[in-house]
């Protein structure tokens, strides 16, 4: 029962927006440390697989949007249920925080997939059981967005999205068992290369760190995004404007950096440590970028893989600057009014002193 | 309470009557999607009956949608909904029976119309037969998700390909085991599995989707 | 207990049953052996449970081990014929095409096609199997012991 008090605190909007102040900064840093981190680590010093060589580093960037586009799916039905339940509006924006970041990341496991099926394959599809359970997750998140778009009034949007993440979320293990049991009766005659291996510690380190480092980049633009909403539904609110005036307010405030500072460090330090202790694989720099005649299949996956990534990021961004002004806008025509108001009392008053002055 | 509940149904009954046309249109185009597949992939025996089951559900499932759009919308224009909503019946109820009642109706002449397809298709009369049964197990379910879709979108202007985008994913397990049951059955293989499971979901839909129902309803009434 | 109440409470374990017969068909459905295709010996005898004997024309699946030295290609087109065995009698298969990566003698395999005698399959479509998942219990013993074989080989 505490429990569930302390986490009412954050229906209050105010409260949700200095939590995201507060997290942001973790995230970020998972973002901007570890996963770089784990994909040098992945792409230069994890050793060769002994079958599938070199092009098996585009695991380094499928699996962890893979195993976390399903996760970021379940994390958008719970806020639904508990928007649902308990009737909270910010809840409701944490889904449509969620939806395009979980879209986005789906849409990268898919093409890294495809492109890692071409040198594995020989084709660029095939409708192996993961691929197309995959497919699927993504048409259920363009569903959940499709349908919050098309209502004007997003409060209503919101309760309609939170329904249909609910069913979709009940359905999914459904589509996943009816697929796969598809699948293997239909089974071509292939290896299913994109299944996770089990796998010695050297490939899985890195893995476990880049599945890290996604999930702060998830993370991160979740975070962004729902602060983008929170202004955005929030506009007209005292709270709002008073954060927009004060840079020094007590919401804007972050959690204590030299903490954070020491904790990347460390890790760091331990990656460098494990790095070094693995050796570069590659004799030299082009034959790291020749990736053992694979270099286009990798580098094609991770160079769509980061634009991808920077689109959604640059799009947050943007979003931020468009509600501030936004806000701005809203301010000024407030104060406009307030003023013209004045104004008016005032001859009103001049008015009325005149008559009795007359 | 059980009168009333079939005073709701017989409503819904001669509504659906006085508007023959509107009911006429999906069964118009489920016959005409499928008689447009022996013209593209061509009229081989072999191949028509391979697809046969295929064919049939994707084109049941659309022409459905097409039905069910218009479950509500009515109701909900006119203010009827609204009325529905303040008896103190259970809304849960009302929408289970309307959903139901419009299956029936939309049902019951596509099976009448389904020899003709199966003569189309160069079916077998096994495979007719579970295809009947898969149809039967699985266009409720059909009915009654769909039904979820149409509510959260009934109060939009303009929904347009909103609801088959919603909704189509839904349908993809109905779809691999209704085919592949019938597909079982033409290689005299059991089928009884992909049944099971098909009435495991519908049972399983009955229960929970009245509730996603009503609460949709409510959402786009406000 | 007032009526809305009692109202709700028999809605709930309405609902509540319904999921309970729900659970009940899967589990019923999942406990029987989901069966895709015929061995060899059930195409000879007819089916274990039901007996039933494919005819002559019919369209079929049918899985089972290659028997090794059984494969005979064709020097000059791409058909190749091949018997198959579980535990009894062997049915031969004649496929067109190119054959998977997979396909080796010793090896579990699913062909689909047309029975033209009682021994004889003319196949459209020739999977190799990897999982042993749906094989029956004597013949996935017999497929373990080909185990070690694919792996020395170097396949998977």
């Amino acid at each position: 029962m505490n429990f569930v008090k302390w986490l009412n605190q954050f229906a209050k909007p105010e409260r949700t927006y200095g939590l995201c102040n507060q997290l942001l900064p973790w995230f970020f840093t998972l973002a901007v440390i570890v996963l770089p981190v784990g994909i040098i680590w992945g792409l230069g010093f994890a050793p060769t697989d002994y079958q599938q060589n070199e092009v098996y580093r585009i695991i380094y960037i499928h699996v962890p949007t893979a195993s976390l586009s399903m996760t970021t799916y379940v994390a958008m039905a719970v806020a639904g249920f508990v928007a649902l339940v308990w009737q909270w509006r910010t809840a409701l924006t944490v889904i449509i925080a969620i939806a395009p970041v979980g879209a986005v990341i789906t849409l990268i496991s898919l093409f890294t997939g495809a492109i890692w099926g071409k040198p594995t394959w020989g084709t660029y599809w095939i409708w192996d059981a993961r691929l197309t359970s995959q497919l699927i997750l993504l048409f259920l998140y363009m569903g959940v967005l499709a349908l919050y778009v098309s209502f004007e009034d997003k409060l209503q949007g919101g309760k309609a999205a939170a329904v249909m993440s609910i069913v979709g979320v009940i359905n999914i293990p459904i589509i996943k068992y009816s697929v796969e049991w598809w699948n293997t009766l239909h089974q071509t005659a292939t290896i299913s290369k994109l299944d996770k291996p089990s796998m010695p510690n050297e490939m899985l380190f890195p893995l476990l760190v880049c599945i890290v480092g996604m999930a702060g980049f998830i993370g991160c633009c979740v975070l962004m995004r729902l602060r983008n909403e929170l202004i955005k539904r929030e506009a007209h609110r005292p709270w709002i404007g008073e954060l927009m005036n004060d840079s020094q307010h007590q919401l804007h405030r972050l959690p204590n950096k030299g903490l954070l500072g020491i904790l990347s460090a460390i890790f760091v330090i331990w990656a460098g440590y494990m790095m070094v202790n693995q050796g570069f694989q590659f004799s030299s720099i082009s034959s790291f970028w020749d990736m053992a005649g694979r270099g286009y299949f990798v580098w094609l996956s991770f160079a769509l893989s980061f634009l991808c990534m920077m689109l959604l990021l640059s799009h947050t961004l943007f979003m931020n600057k468009m509600v501030k002004i936004q806000v701005k806008q809203q301010q000024a025509r407030a104060e406009r009014i307030l003023a013209a108001r004045a104004k008016r009392n005032q001859k009103n008053s001049e008015v009325i002193s005149n008559e009795s002055k007359a | 309470m059980i009168r009333r509940l079939v005073a709701v149904s017989n409503r819904e009954f001669s509504l659906a009557f006085r508007q023959a046309s509107e009911l006429m249109q999906p069964l118009m185009f489920f016959i005409i999607v499928i008689s447009l597949f022996p013209l593209a992939v061509g009229p081989g025996p072999d191949i028509l009956q391979r697809i046969s089951a295929g064919v049939v559900w994707v084109a049941a499932i659309l022409s459905l949608l097409m039905g069910l759009e218009r479950l509500f919308r009515d109701d909900f224009i006119d203010g009827s909904m609204e009325q529905y909503m303040l008896t103190d019946l259970p809304l849960y109820l009302i929408v289970l029976i309307k959903v139901l009642t419009h299956w029936l109706i939309s049902m019951i002449p596509l099976l009448l119309l389904s020899p003709m397809l199966a003569l189309f298709l160069n079916m077998t009369f096994e495979m007719y037969w579970v295809l009947i049964l898969t149809l039967l197990l699985g266009t409720p379910t059909i009915s009654l998700i769909g039904a979820i879709g149409v509510a959260l979108t009934v109060s939009l202007q303009r929904s347009g390909v909103l609801l088959p985008l919603l909704l189509l994913p839904l349908f993809i397990p109905l779809l691999i085991f209704a085919t592949s049951a019938v597909d079982s059955v033409s290689l005299q293989l059991p089928y009884s599995f992909q049944l099971g499971i098909m009435g495991a979901i519908l049972l399983f839909s009955i229960a929970l989707a009245p509730w996603a129902i009503a609460y949709s309803l409510r959402v786009s009434q406000h | 207990m007032n009526p809305r109440r009692k109202q709700r409470l028999l809605a709930v374990s309405g609902a509540l049953t319904l999921i309970a017969v729900a659970v009940g068909v899967m589990l019923y459905s999942f406990s029987n052996n989901i069966d895709v295709f015929y061995t060899p010996s059930e195409i000879h005898n007819g089916k274990d449970q039901t007996g039933v004997k494919p005819q002559i024309g019919q369209r079929i699946r049918i899985g089972g081990l290659v028997v090794p030295g059984s494969v005979s290609r064709d020097q000059d087109t791409l058909s190749v014929k091949f018997d198959l065995v579980d535990t009894g009698p062997t049915i031969t298969v004649e496929y067109q095409g190119i054959l998977p990566d997979l396909f080796r003698e010793g090896q579990g395999i699913i062909a689909t096609g047309t029975l033209q005698s009682p021994t004889m399959i003319s196949a459209q479509e020739v999977l190799a199997k990897h999982d042993e998942e749906y094989m029956p219990p004597d013949l996935a013993e017999k497929l373990e012991k080909m185990d070690h074989l694919k792996t020395k080989s170097g396949a998977y």
